[in-house]
């Protein structure tokens, strides 16, 4: 039976009852096809393989409007360079919050200082601007700020200003999950973790990678096998931390330690706070196949 | 057209030869025939501004340097001169060519008056901070200056006279002082104005547009509140419009005589640092990486090229198109047409197929409105 008769049943009843009937065929169907299809790839892999290759999805991704700065290589020198360069300098960084900061502002900054290495925390003053306590961190030889948002008890933002001269950056916070709401979560240890950045393309994702390069000492502790994963998916960029388990010669586990959180870029100042480097603005929204990072 | 643009990150200079409707964004769009990198330098003596003079370049780099290349093939450096500034943090505001001499201004207040060909250098200092200084290219001599808190005055740079003098705009409706801060300074005298009338256009970085004339007052005759963000730079066009960009995306062209915005220039993602008009053209540069030509009139997109390094100043060189250059591009742009086509006709002849299949007359009819 086709859906062109089943749409001239009148009865709804009868229709809806004919549709499942119809729809269920079909699903035995497919299920028997990948049936048979799993049993002659098992013996004969290089089907599988073959039908994988032919058969790749369209993704968002896949179908990316063209980038130019896509794997441009860096030109220059950046606010950063001095990271990279000056191997022996270790980032030494301070978390404060939003004034008058409630009780959520004050976890995640202490999740944060367990996560980065060498952080101390300041609790926040009213009468300090970003602008003042860059200046007071740059005196105090602190290499990064980072400033902790939080809105009607959600965190919801986080700046951070690489110091002596910026850049700014300022990311929304969405999606947080405490570590003790992650099920099976391990306990972070004070090794340093090492770091993954995945999927910063352009040069603004550079710029963005480098900054969460910075903000960690050069040589993580692999004893400790920790490791804190940057995912950059869509402009979404997701934190994860895990630690991995040798299991055998062959098999590695992971047990995730937690927080989980998704960044997503809506700011790049130069300086502190000064001319605009780059903006989200809501219209980037409307080509669903545009990409910054 | 060609441009050349200074790099901030690398230090260098970008000579850009591209033609009208050039996108780097778009891989079928036509590409810049050439980018080349000259003058390179390092990030901590980059090139803050720079201005071709006769057949020199000179360029005003991070830490009192300026040096002069010629303005070959290679771009050779000629001369060298250094402690143009007076302590290593110091930026150059201003150098411009005025009567046959080269004038470079710091912000700290330290004027150098090079002399071409012979290289000479001479200092006088005037009050800082200055964020802009300019001279009257109709009366010699006559230069203007301001920066934050430090109000526009006209001055004499041979005698050091001060000719105008301008006084701050009224206390606000709470009785609070108006801030001070001026960006960019442009003077509008006319060839024919008296000798002692001075003409300004200020933009502050309180998003103001002020005009003033000595023969009205020390007043600004106009003063209009053009935006909510700092404008950072400034060029005249004519007797009543000037382009202005912010510290965040916009660039626009505004009437100074009325206070309205009569157009964006749309595109950039980042500020704008730098803006020059040639020839009916505009070139921004900014901290977004891209290096845009627009038409002034219909302000509209002419030319986009991605560069990698944030820019800190541009020039337009040449506005026309080089024939060569445009001819070669067409004879590129030739096949990718006959590709498209192709595809197109591979296409129809499916469809062909199909439609003869079928064979109706109202099929046919269709088929030939498709052909047309």
């Amino acid at each position: 039976m086709s859906t062109e008769t089943l749409k001239s049943i009148k009865n709804k009843q009868k229709r809806q009852q004919l549709f499942a009937k119809l729809k269920d065929e079909q699903n035995k169907k497919r299920h028997k096809l990948r049936a048979s299809r799993a049993k002659e790839e098992l013996d004969n892999p290089e089907l599988k393989a073959k039908r994988l290759e032919q058969n790749v999805p369209k993704t968002i991704e896949s179908m990316r409007v063209y980038d130019e700065s896509v794997g441009f290589e860096l030109e220059g020198e950046d606010d950063f360079a001095e990271y990279f360069v000056n191997t022996n300098k270790e980032p030494k960084i301070l978390i404060t919050t939003s004034p008058h900061a409630k009780k959520t502002a004050y976890k995640f900054a202490s999740t944060l200082m367990d996560i980065i290495p060498n952080t101390t925390f300041v609790k926040r003053k009213r009468e300090y601007t970003m602008k003042d306590m860059s200046e007071y961190c740059s005196n105090r030889e602190f290499t990064d700020l980072i400033v902790i948002n939080e809105d009607k008890k959600v965190v919801n933002g986080i700046t951070f200003i690489h110091l002596p001269h910026g850049p700014t950056f300022y990311f929304s916070i969405s999606s947080l999950r405490d570590k003790k709401q992650i099920s099976g979560h391990g306990n972070a240890t004070e090794h340093i973790p090492e770091l993954i950045l995945n999927n910063f393309t352009t040069r603004l994702g550079q710029t963005v990678g480098r900054l969460f390069q910075s903000l960690l000492p050069h040589r993580p502790e692999i004893q400790g096998r920790q490791v804190i994963t940057l995912h950059n998916q869509r402009d979404y960029i997701f934190f994860r931390m895990h630690r991995y388990v040798f299991r055998n010669e062959e098999k590695v586990g992971l047990q995730e330690l937690g927080p989980q959180f998704t960044l997503k870029l809506r700011r790049i100042q130069r300086g502190i706070r000064e001319e605009i480097d780059w903006e989200h603005r809501p219209d980037m929204d409307k080509d669903k196949k545009k990409f910054y990072l | 057209m060609k441009l050349l643009v200074s790099a901030e990150e690398s230090g260098a200079l970008k000579e850009i030869v591209c033609e009208r409707g050039t996108d780097t964004s778009k891989q079928q769009a036509v590409q810049p025939s050439s980018i080349r990198t000259v003058c390179q330098e390092t990030r901590d003596t980059r090139v803050q501004i720079f201005i071709l003079y006769e057949k020199y370049l000179i360029a005003a780099r991070k830490g009192g340097l300026v040096t002069i290349y010629d303005i070959g093939d290679k771009y050779t450096e000629i001369k060298r001169l250094e402690g143009l500034s007076n302590s290593p943090e110091d930026v150059f505001v201003a150098l411009f060519q005025l009567h046959g001499k080269i004038y470079a201004c710091t912000e700290e207040g330290k004027v150098s008056i090079v002399e071409p060909e012979s290289w000479a250098v001479e200092h006088v200092s005037i009050k800082g901070p200055i964020s802009s200084f300019v001279g009257d290219q109709f009366r010699p001599d006559v230069f203007a200056y301001g920066g934050k808190e430090n109000d526009l005055v006209v001055i004499d740079l041979a005698t050091k006279k001060e000719l105008y003098k301008v006084k701050n705009v009224p206390n606000n409706k709470l009785d609070l002082r108006e801030p001070v801060w001026i960006s960019k300074i442009a003077f509008a005298t006319e060839k024919d104005d008296k000798k002692d009338v001075y003409k300004l256009i200020t933009v502050t970085r309180y998003g103001q547009v002020r005009f003033y004339d000595s023969a009205h007052g020390r007043r600004p005759v106009l003063n209009f509140k053009l935006s909510d963000k700092p404008l950072i730079t400034l060029a005249k066009l004519d007797d009543h419009s000037i382009v202005c960009s912010d510290t965040h995306t916009t660039t626009a062209k505004f009437d100074f005589k009325t206070g309205k915005m009569l157009g964006k220039f749309q595109g950039a993602v980042g500020s704008i640092q730098a803006i020059d008009v040639h020839s009916g053209l505009l070139a921004t540069g900014g901290l977004d990486r891209y290096v845009r030509c627009f038409d002034l009139e219909s302000r509209e997109v002419v030319a986009k090229v991605y560069l990698g390094t944030q820019i800190s100043d541009v020039r337009v060189v040449e506005a026309e198109e080089q024939e060569v250059a445009a001819e070669s591009a067409a004879e590129q742009k030739q096949p990718a047409v006959e590709e498209e086509e192709d595809a197109e006709s591979s296409d129809d002849d499916d469809d062909d197929e199909m439609w003869q299949k079928l064979e109706t007359t109202l099929v046919e009819k269709r088929k030939r409105r498709k052909l047309k």
